[in-house]
């Protein structure tokens, strides 16, 4: 028997075997899978192959159904001549991560519930404002997570000039406008699609549309335009000053949640005090004692239960005092400048830390 | 008298052996020449699979370059050919017939000016240099985060780098297949074949903030190779980092540190986060990338847990004084300065990188690096 046919297979086989895989190619628009998007375009828009979109149309709006959840306190009327545009996109917490990816931590760690944005266009121009709802469980949770936007990595009180009074208190910066009403975060962007942007018009345009925008979502949000009070001594605290933090409290672990105040003095030293509120003496030792590190020295003769000076990893010098079941640290400015602001020396420190606990814990 | 056709018993068991045999010698071929896709294949120590596109790499003047301009001195594609040409070209990576991804950072439905995704000039310049350099194919991919066409439409990549001659693919499910990393965290994991089926792969991520990981760039951009549930992923998110690092080793990596996101990231939003910086970093070393780049934001390293997991896995070195590095600075006035960075080993690489990193940003600073 000739042994052609079974070599022939044979090689066959092997170059089927061999055959690279072919470079995936991007199928034509027509044929392309068309990925969801609230601008109404596809790649089927596209003129040739794997084009963009050749225009942002306004998408018509979303139907009323899908306002709901956190959605139903987006805005539905034209607004500044903005009118909603495509889907609203929906989350629960729990599954924040499809959307923020590891932002969502940051968000649940202050319970977030449930989350809504969608966008809003301006018919004859590429400006899109995006609002962005984010409910909580309670407001205390949307108040820290607002909090946060104020003092990550600045010093809140350098803020001040973009505080807008919407809701319990936000901020306008030149594109974002960022505000917390009851269990509402709410978040406000104005961007331009044009590949060469005016910044100078986009800014001009987020002063008119972004204001607009967010008083119409704090209207559909039923409540008071108070925040959840802070037990912070007031006296020089700053604008934005008051901050809930829901771990972690100056980076030191497994503290609990707490506030921090943002101080300065008359002759414009700045600190910060930290208060930690624990369920029992007990309880209130332990969270002081996360804090007595290495070198940690007793400060004798205050009114606290104890209290003592030490060196945190990442703000320096400070002063931990307890009574009963409060916890109070003063520390440095944590203003990252250069030159660094000046701060109080241990002493004031310690008066810092002892005046909070007597407005917490009054001395028995 | 018929004659019966049939094959004899004999025949039939003859004809069976030679064809088992044909199959045999078939499968034993290839198994042996199987292209798996164009990347070497190999395990990692410690068991872990690898993607290597790394190549072979005949060496040039320097593996690690910042290119970096006073404000609106240059450009950005200005600033990605100078620090690619301070490399030696991108002939040293790449080869006639390559097929080449592209891998920026398109997971946010955000506008160049919000910093959130890479700059679509740095992408597009990229683009040129590697169909300059003979790559038969260019894709630029990435699996967003939020829904892939608002990101590629809105970040301004799809249109830049389709209009300079790549080829930009959108991700969809089947193009996802299950693979097994093998990571400590990371083990079988949906991957985006786009980017994995390749000769060479460039990661282009772009330095900013990350409430999470503190700070994101080459390393962590590699989140976007993979699909699935994301919340597995931030369990750990240091390790899940090294993972992927360790999965993914790229041709180069050019960080793109125009325009910076210092808070409230990685989303962003407010163009007052970010900053104008004018700066590109270029290596072949991902781990040195964000060593460096994380200064940036005034950042760490050792802050930076993944950076010590890739350097403790060989993945790469946080000291990037090792890697021969340039400085190219292009002053408002048309002057260029080219320097080969003599950092002297007692210095602290951190101050040196925070000195480099502000030179253009804030002119009082006093510059450390000795050229």
């Amino acid at each position: 028997m000739s042994m052609a046919r079974p070599i022939t297979v044979a090689l066959i086989l092997a170059l089927a075997g061999c055959k690279r895989t072919p470079p995936e190619s991007t199928p034509p628009p027509s044929q392309q899978e068309p990925p969801r998007s609230n601008t109404g375009a596809t790649p089927a828009d596209a003129a040739s192959a794997n084009a963009p979109p050749s225009d942002t149309a306004l998408a018509p709006p979303a139907a009323a159904a899908e306002f709901r959840a956190a959605g139903r306190v987006l805005p539905r009327a034209e607004t500044a001549g903005f009118r909603q545009s495509g889907v609203v996109i929906h989350s629960t917490g729990a599954n924040l991560f499809q959307q923020i990816d590891g932002d969502a931590v940051s968000y649940q760690n202050y319970g977030v519930r449930d989350y809504a944005k969608t966008d809003y266009r301006k018919p004859g121009t590429k400006l899109v404002a995006t609002v962005s709802i984010y409910e909580f469980e309670a407001p205390l949770g949307a108040y820290g997570r607002y909090s946060m936007h104020l003092s990550s990595g600045r010093d809140p009180a350098s803020l001040e000039p973009q505080a807008v009074r919407i809701g319990a208190g936000g901020f306008q910066g030149r594109t974002q406008l960022v505000f917390v009403k009851e269990s509402f975060l709410v978040q406000v962007d104005l961007a331009d699609e044009n590949e060469d942007v005016n910044e100078s018009a986009l800014f001009a345009a987020a002063r008119e549309i972004l204001p607009a925008l967010a008083r119409a979502a704090a209207a559909s949000i039923p409540g008071s335009d108070n925040a959840p009070p802070a037990p912070l001594v007031a006296d020089n605290l700053v604008w934005g000053g008051a901050s809930y933090v829901s771990q972690n409290v100056l980076d030191v672990e497994n503290s609990g949640a707490g506030w921090i105040g943002w101080y300065r003095t008359a002759d414009n030293k700045r600190y910060r005090v930290a208060l930690l509120t624990a369920a029992n003496d007990n309880n209130a030792r332990a969270a002081a004692n996360r804090y007595r590190l290495r070198a940690a020295s007793a400060i004798a003769g205050t009114s606290a239960d104890e209290a003592f000076a030490v060196t945190l990893p990442t703000h320096g010098e400070s002063v931990v005092a307890r009574r009963g079941a409060f916890v109070a640290i003063a520390t440095g400015s944590g203003i990252d400048a250069s030159p660094a602001p000046s701060t109080l020396d241990r002493a004031a420190l310690t008066a810092a830390a002892i005046a909070q606990l007597d407005r917490s814990a009054p001395r028995r | 008298m018929t004659v019966d056709q049939r094959p004899s018993r004999r025949e039939i068991v003859t004809r069976s052996a030679y064809a088992a045999g044909a199959l045999a010698a078939s499968a034993l071929v290839a198994r042996r020449f199987y292209d798996q896709g164009g990347w070497q294949t190999r395990l990692a120590a410690g068991r872990r699979e690898v993607r290597d596109f790394r190549g072979r790499d005949p060496g040039g003047p320097s593996d690690f370059v910042v290119a970096h301009s006073e404000i609106d001195a240059s450009t950005p594609t200005a600033l990605v050919r100078r620090a690619v040409e301070a490399m030696g070209g991108m002939r040293r990576f790449i080869s006639n017939g390559d097929r080449v991804v592209i891998k920026p950072n398109i997971g946010w439905d955000r506008t160049p000016l919000q910093a959130a995704n890479s700059n679509p000039e740095v992408v597009a310049a990229i683009v040129e240099l590697v169909r300059a350099a003979g790559a038969s194919d260019v894709v630029v991919t990435d699996a967003s985060c939020n829904d892939p066409a608002r990101c590629f439409q809105r970040s301004g990549i799809w249109t830049r780098a389709h209009r300079v001659g790549a080829r930009v693919v959108l991700p969809a499910d089947h193009r996802f297949r299950t693979m097994r990393l093998r990571g400590e965290i990371l083990d079988e994991w949906p991957v985006y074949r786009t980017l994995v089926e390749a000769d060479k792969v460039i990661n282009v991520p772009v330095a900013k903030h990350h409430n999470l990981a503190k700070y994101t760039a080459a390393m962590k951009n590699w989140y976007g190779v993979l699909g699935g549930r994301r919340n597995r992923l931030h369990q750990s998110i240091d390790v899940s980092v090294a993972d992927l690092a360790t999965f993914m080793r790229p041709t180069l990596t050019i960080v793109d540190g125009i325009r910076v996101l210092l808070r409230n990231g990685p989303q962003g939003g407010n163009v007052d986060d970010t900053r104008r910086m004018d700066t590109i970093i270029a290596t072949v070393d991902q781990v040195a990338a964000d060593a460096f780049g994380c200064t940036l934001i005034g950042q760490r390293p050792e802050n930076l847990p993944y950076l010590r997991m890739g350097q403790e896995r060989g993945i790469g070195t946080a000291d990037w004084r090792t890697l021969r590095p340039r400085e190219l600075a292009l002053y408002a006035d048309g002057r260029e300065e080219h320097h080969a960075l003599l950092v002297p080993l007692d210095t602290d690489p951190v101050d040196a990188a925070f000195a480099l990193s502000q030179h253009f940003v804030d002119q009082a600073t006093t510059r450390v690096v000795l050229a």
